[in-house]
């Protein structure tokens, strides 16, 4: 797949791994700024007295500024490094348009971060779920979109090897359907062309489906196809494994990009959104239990007969984990999606847990996974500053999810059952108040794995940064990986 | 220099003026902060563009007078 290119007699290619090493570098800094955000806003739900007043410290504003962050910078940059690590390796190709086209990508993707930040905390924002950023933000976004295509679609094009690697396939659905959600969501019209404020093009119940329909893509291509892309190259990578099944790759990919796309309407459940729309999305949800376990499946299989690695390969223990948790939270999708179980678990903290058993289990572990195998093959270093270090953030990143989900499940369910129950009279049980304190102290729980989970993540971030210094602590512990290539798929 | 390079110069100058128009007919704060960025950025991504080839440049010749 990689590296038996240069033995096949071909001229080594010089790869841009500068792009690369820059996304890495941002990737973590989101990372740590998405946690500290995330910790601070759950500090907030805790004592709301932390907002001291102060606009730009509220709950309001501070959201999406931890959403954004995590999604698009944390895991944008994640992304977007990767794809163009991967896409250059497994088509033998430099990426495509030059270096000042990749570094524009590079800085106007993180211009875009800032700029989108400073309008939130600003008090500006389109109040759609993770689009907040209003139209001018939207143009600009979508102006380094289509170029980050272009370079992709270039690299691919100009590929020495007959082959698209199925990582590519998945990087390319990513780039393709998020550029479409993106414009059909965003269609909004300003009310001055130098003014902020925007209106958008729907309205209504449609408008209403139109961002869930975004809102649940963005889960399904942003958060899932893409990294997946990850997951299909640096597992194997890792383990110094072939995939376990590339038939059962192109099944995967197939079902998943046909299916998710139908599944937004189960976030309308008993609204103003026809009753058969809200069951196309539905039975859609279930539909996609299917692909999504035959893609952990793959990705767990892949490492059959090569289980002692995660042993002495830091990254295969987040990677592996990861790949459980997409199982554990496509399996809980599904069943949200149920409009009975909707009925109980829609806007309470239970969505929240979900999400975060996605979020942290899925998206920020599989990361994880890729740049701490990356970080040395990026910056020339034989191994990690210290493979023990990664053990740590490991377990002390993996108790903070345990934290954050069961409180959250808890908190969730009391607050349906809670806010469903009837006195004798017909009256309600409970007032709203009274729920949110039976909630408090999961919320506090809640807040103590975020730190845990921010502990765990600036240890990663000393252990990359010693890493490229050129340092190691337990060399004998962590020893070299292993050269070589991958053989044919064992499933297959 | 080569054309991609003069490409993405040559947009991100485009964009610095676009900026510029922002600032000058900025409706509200954030519009006003956004243009002022967007031609702070346009102008420090192109000085980066000269330094690089210039970087390039230097770098050739080390290798040519080092043999």
């Amino acid at each position: 797949m990689v590296e038996p290119l240069v033995s096949a007699g071909r001229a080594p290619v010089e790869y841009n791994e500068a792009i690369v090493r820059k996304f890495i570098i941002a990737a973590m800094f989101w990372a740590v700024v998405a946690f500290t955000v995330g910790v601070y806003l759950a500090s907030e739900l805790s004592w709301p007295q932390l907002n001291f007043g102060l606009s730009f410290l509220n709950f309001g504003r501070l959201r999406p500024v931890h959403t954004s962050a995590a999604i698009f910078a944390f895991g944008g940059c994640a992304l977007l490094g990767t794809s163009f690590h991967v896409v250059q390796r497994t088509c033998h190709a430099r990426l495509w348009g030059g270096d000042a086209l990749a570094n524009f990508i590079f800085w106007g993707f993180q211009f875009f971060i800032v700029m989108a930040a400073l309008s939130y905390v600003m008090g500006y924002s389109q109040s759609r779920e993770y689009a907040e950023p209003e139209w001018h933000l939207d143009i600009w976004l979508t102006i380094v979109w289509v170029l980050y295509l272009l370079v992709f679609v270039g690299t691919l094009m100009k590929r020495e090897e007959p082959h698209i690697y199925v990582a590519n396939w998945f990087y390319l659905s990513f780039i393709v359907t998020v550029a479409m959600l993106h414009l059909v969501n965003n269609a909004a019209l300003p009310v001055h062309w130098a003014g902020t404020k925007s209106y958008s093009y729907f309205s209504g119940a449609q408008d209403a489906l139109v961002q869930w329909w975004y809102g649940h893509n963005a889960v399904g291509f942003f958060l899932t196809a893409g990294f997946l892309g990850m997951m299909y190259y640096f597992i194997p990578k890792a383990a110094n494994r072939p995939i376990y099944s590339y038939r059962l790759s192109i099944v995967h990919f197939w079902s998943l990009i046909f299916i998710y796309i139908w599944a937004g309407p189960h976030h309308l459940h008993w609204t103003a959104l026809p009753d058969w729309a809200q069951t196309l999305g539905m039975a859609f949800s279930i539909m996609l239990w299917m692909p999504s376990w035959g893609g952990m499946i793959n990705g767990l299989m892949t490492l059959s007969g090569a289980w002692d690695k995660l042993r002495t390969e830091p990254s295969l223990g987040f990677s592996v984990t990861a790949v459980g948790f997409y199982g554990m939270s496509t399996f809980e999708g599904p069943v949200m999606s149920i409009r009975d179980v909707n009925a109980l678990s829609h806007y309470t903290d239970w969505g929240i847990g979900h999400v975060h058993s996605g979020s942290l289990g899925w998206v920020a572990f599989i990361s994880f996974g890729a740049i701490y195998y990356l970080v040395p093959v990026l910056w020339h270093q034989k191994a990690l500053y210290s493979a023990r270090l990664a053990a740590w953030h490991y377990w002390i990143a993996t108790l903070g999810i345990v934290f954050y989900i069961s409180a959250m499940w808890v908190a969730g369910i009391m607050e349906g059952l809670m806010w469903r129950a009837y006195d004798a009279n017909g009256f309600l049980q409970y007032s709203f108040s009274e729920s949110v304190v039976a909630v408090h102290p999961f919320f506090v729980i809640r807040m103590l794995g975020g730190v845990l989970f921010l502990i765990g993540a600036l240890m990663m971030v000393y252990n990359l940064v010693m890493t490229a210094r050129g340092r190691f602590a337990d060399a004998a512990a962590s020893p070299p990986r292993l050269a070589g290539g991958l053989a044919p798929a064992v499933g297959d | 220099m080569r054309p991609s390079d003069w490409l993405v110069g040559i947009m991100m100058a485009v964009f610095g003026l676009v900026g510029l128009v922002l600032v000058a007919h900025a409706y509200d704060d954030e519009m006003y902060l956004f243009g002022a960025c967007l031609a702070g950025f346009a102008l420090i991504f192109d000085y980066g563009l000269v330094k690089a080839h210039y970087d390039a440049t230097d770098r050739a010749r080390a290798r040519a007078d080092h043999g």
